[in-house]
């Protein structure tokens, strides 16, 4: 063993070992956090009195899958679990690192960009045919939920994350719910149940790309057909509160604490149930609607959430992706650690690390960003949802609840 | 009356946010005070201050399942040597999560003197892998 393996340890970060960004500058986060407040008051202030952005909310049927894009996603899938189950016993797994860094958090820009490619990609899609059985709806989102704390537990809560025999064992047990619910409940199972098809159809609602790129739109509206169903408030809690409890457990005050790792997951579950709680609070208060336009307000004011998410991902996992993700791109060219280095020599750029200032600035415009969208999209959907006497006082809680969103992201990224 | 209401919530929620930086802030002490009984060895444990000179240097001791210093924050600057000073009582491997990552295999009974760079800005975590602790997190700047 040379000195230079790396060994994840279960505090190694997110599954994969390394350095982690420095806190940004105070100045930064104070910066970030009075542009996010005087543009939220100004957004319920000052801004229009109809609604704007909303799209058609049944947005119709969707498109086919593209054949092509399905062969390079079998190609692809094949490819990583091959590294995965074939390759080396250790960190330097290149199945590990693509799981952990292209899957949980390519698919991210991937779908920002280029809209819901996943679904055209998704391995479990192309082998599972129509269903035997009708998708009981009355699940929503909820088998997602699970399978996404699943995938939170693993990589921040459990034992080990680095751990290759973990990976394997939760990927396994992920591709058979797969194929098994694929093949009893059709294409429905992965619209609601697949957690990385899922996060990524809801990402893709805010991409400007839409109907296998020939529509471009306006992300605004995109994002207000995001559809609503069951354990969609719990679905964006935790990853919300997931990439929270992330920044919070790398505090001297976390882990100046020896925890059992059934603490940590009630920790990391208690941050998602306090993120959920809140927006749900947030979004039922208002006055001059019936109990039932109220219970349903937290679904319809959800897709507001997205933007939080995304921003806040983005600036959480921004060094991780471009930085770790070169070195698990050459790691996947040898996916046998047989020593192979077809592109010559793998040498890793730290561009955004070695630039802290811009990087800093970076993290602060994408949670800044996120925000500001957030607040734009909670207002515009306020119009339509609450009575003229209550248009402005009902929304007061959500806006606020954001400001308080942003600000623990900011002080997090400062602090920690 | 609406702008006033604004600016009104505008400065409590900035003041709210300032004070809990503070908290931040004072967190840090108490947390490097708490546990005390173990004292490392020679070099000085936990004030390790970055000089282009001496650099970085810090002392941890391993005894009773315990590791002093816990969770820490130490400042390191890029380039500047960082050395730390590893006693324990029993074997524990100790590893430093920078790129490229560093592992040190400390014996029983034995005290260990290992020294290293770190060459990209960030926060690289020294962790002793046996009992699952992060001993510190040198902050490394440029």
């Amino acid at each position: 063993m040379t000195l230079t393996t790396g060994l994840g340890a279960g505090l190694a970060a997110h599954g994969v070992g390394g350095s982690t960004d420095l806190p940004i500058p105070f100045i930064y986060a104070m910066v970030g956090a009075s542009w996010a407040l005087t543009i939220s008051f100004a957004v319920l202030a000052l801004a229009w009195k109809e609604p704007r952005f909303q799209g058609s909310w049944g947005a119709g049927e969707p498109d086919r899958r593209r054949p092509w894009l399905a062969v390079v996603g079998m190609l692809l899938t094949a490819w990583v679990l091959v590294a995965l189950y074939a390759g080396p016993a250790d960190p330097s797994n290149g199945g590990l690192q693509a799981f952990y860094i292209f899957v949980w958090v390519g698919l991210v820009p991937l779908a920002l960009v280029a809209g819901h490619v996943w679904r055209d990609l998704s391995p479990w899609r192309t082998l599972t045919g129509r269903g035997i059985w009708t998708y009981p709806e009355r699940l929503g989102y909820w088998p997602a939920v699970a399978g996404l704390f699943a995938f939170v537990w693993l990589e921040l809560a459990s034992p080990d994350p680095g751990d290759v025999v973990s990976v394997r064992v939760w990927v396994g047990v992920y591709v058979a719910a797969m194929l098994l619910g694929g093949v009893a409940f059709g294409p429905r199972w992965f619209d609601r149940a697949d957690p990385f098809d899922v996060y990524s159809a809801i990402v893709a609602r805010m991409s400007p790309i839409a109907r296998g790129g020939r529509l471009s739109r306006n992300p605004l509206r995109g994002l207000t057909t995001v559809p609503v169903a069951p354990g969609l408030v719990a679905l964006l809690a935790v990853l919300l509160g997931s990439t929270a409890y992330d920044s919070f457990s790398a505090s001297p005050f976390w882990q100046g604490r020896s925890l059992s790792s059934l603490e940590h997951t009630l920790t990391l579950l208690a941050f998602c149930i306090v993120v959920a709680v809140l927006f749900v609070g947030a979004a039922m208060a208002t006055g001059g609607v019936t109990p039932e336009q109220r219970r349903a307000m937290p679904g319809l004011l959800a897709h507001s959430l997205v933007p939080i998410v995304v921003g806040y991902i983005f600036a959480h996992y921004l060094t991780y992706l471009v930085e770790k993700g070169q070195t698990a791109f050459f790691a996947l060219l040898d996916p046998l650690g047989r020593g192979w280095t077809p592109l010559g020599d793998p040498g890793v750029s730290y561009v955004l690390s070695e630039h802290t200032s811009t990087l800093a600035a970076l993290k602060v415009t994408f949670v800044v960003a996120g925000h500001v969208l957030a607040v734009i999209a909670a207002h515009d959907r306020a119009l339509v949802l609450l009575p003229k006497a209550h248009r402005l006082s009902g929304q007061l809680a959500m806006l606020l609840l954001m400001v308080a969103y942003t600000f623990t992201g900011l002080y997090l990224l400062f602090s920690v | 009356m609406k702008t006033a209401a604004a600016l009104l919530a505008a400065a409590l929620l900035l003041s709210a946010c300032g004070g809990s930086s503070d908290d931040g802030a004072s967190a840090d002490p108490t947390a490097a005070s708490a546990p005390t009984s173990v004292e490392p060895t020679s070099s000085e444990p936990s004030s390790a201050e970055p000089s282009e000179t001496s650099g970085t240097v810090v002392g941890i001791v391993i005894a009773g399942g315990k590791v002093v210093p816990q969770g820490k924050r130490v400042e390191a600057k890029v380039g500047a040597d960082i050395t730390l000073t590893i006693r324990s009582d029993v074997d524990e491997e100790i590893h430093v999560h920078s790129d490229p990552e560093h592992t040190y295999e400390v014996a029983a009974g034995e005290t260990v003197t290992e020294t290293f760079t770190v060459d990209t800005p960030g926060q690289v975590a020294v962790e002793a892998h046996e009992l699952g602790v992060t001993i510190v997190q040198l902050v490394v700047r440029p």
